[in-house]
């Protein structure tokens, strides 16, 4: 097992001790405040550790940005899995969740006991409008980044209606405007 | 014991339906957790979303604290197991027989279809939250100093949320 020595970091691909992959996530999982953990993966374990080849990760991302749920810890898991198998996905999204977990439940009582305060209340307020900022922030961001086709800004358009104005369902959109816009976006239909 | 089911349920279905990121589902939740069961009120919601930003992890752990204010830590364990098993079991199967599939043809399609979609629900998101967040001026006035500090790229989402806890506790709210 010399392959876990320090001197002589594993070769991607080769199968990487399930508590070291669980330890390595928990501490992103720790120290990482404010988002963007997917980076702070790719640095850990294909830059630094070369635990994954960046084409391993590239097909993580994609995976998890298709797939439903928390991406960052389903990329936890999928790295993991492919790192070492299933105790290495388990303990990987574990150790991407557990600490935030404890965090938020520690916060918890704290939130309800105080919320009505005054000067609670005022920071809330303020914390929630700044909120609304970021989500608009992140809409532009999506707008102009995304090189949008036309038909793009169509669907865009009425699944905000959909959504936005009619309030249907998210599964009732999915379901309709989804395989739509999958269909006026195959590949051979863009190029 | 039914909230528990309740919560847990509901949260497994949020998750599900759950891609591209807490933004693009952030309406759904709001729908759900206000609209549907009632556990929240408009304000609660987004101060909750708010301090969820706060946490270290997933940014969508702001599901544990809606759980706990429905039914206590029981509440928060089954809204934060429904958030994040059943997506993650799906994952850990998904992940065994995807290889190399980023190349097919339908999957590049799905890839693709999915982000004007995405962007819509993001847009609507911003709308439904926005009507519900923003009340008088000096909110209108945080919110749009938080989109250039964002949109500006020099300060992190968690540090502009700091920033505006603060300016709540030192400006007095109503003029």
């Amino acid at each position: 097992m010399q392959s876990t020595e320090q001197t002589a970091p594993p070769e991607a691909g080769q199968r990487v001790p399930a508590l070291q992959v669980g330890l390595t996530f928990l501490k992103i999982g720790m120290t990482a405040f404010g988002g963007g953990l997917s980076a702070h993966f790719y640095h850990s374990v294909v830059e630094s550790k070369r635990w994954v080849d960046p084409r391993t990760f590239l097909e993580g991302m994609v995976l998890t940005q298709i797939a439903p749920g928390s991406n960052v810890t389903s990329l936890a898991a999928f790295l993991g899995m492919r790192m070492s198998g299933l105790g290495g996905a388990i303990l990987a999204a574990f150790g991407v969740v557990v600490p935030g977990a404890l965090f938020m439940i520690a916060i918890s009582p704290f939130y309800l006991a105080f919320q009505d305060l005054p000067e609670v209340n005022r920071i809330l307020r303020s914390i929630a409008s700044v909120a609304v900022g970021l989500l608009v922030a992140i809409a532009i961001q999506a707008a102009r980044d995304g090189n949008h086709t036309r038909a793009g800004w169509g669907i865009a358009i009425a699944t905000a209606i959909a959504f936005g104005v009619f309030r249907l369902p998210l599964w009732l959109i999915l379901l309709t405007i989804g395989p739509v816009s999958v269909w006026l976006h195959r590949p051979s239909a863009i190029k | 014991m039914n909230e528990l089911i309740n919560l847990f349920l509901t949260f497994a279905k949020l998750g599900l339906l759950a891609f591209g990121g807490l933004q693009v589902v952030l309406g759904e939740f709001q729908r759900e957790v206000v609209d549907v069961h009632g556990w929240l009120t408009n304000s609660e919601f987004l101060e909750v979303y708010a301090l969820g930003q706060l946490s270290p992890g997933p940014n969508m752990l702001f599901s544990i604290l809606i759980g706990f204010k429905v039914a206590g830590l029981p509440g928060a364990i089954a809204a934060g197991l429904g958030m994040f098993v059943p997506t993650t079991v799906l994952i850990i199967v998904a992940a065994s027989f995807w290889h190399r599939l980023s190349d097919n043809y339908w999957v590049q399609a799905i890839q693709r279809g999915l982000v004007p979609v995405a962007l819509g629900l993001m847009f609507a998101a911003a709308y439904t939250i926005g009507r519900i967040g923003i009340h008088d001026a000096r909110g209108l006035i945080i919110a749009g100093a938080g989109v250039a500090l964002i949109l500006s790229k020099r300060v992190s989402p968690f540090v502009i949320i700091l920033l505006a806890a603060l300016v709540g506790l030192v400006l007095p709210w109503d003029a």
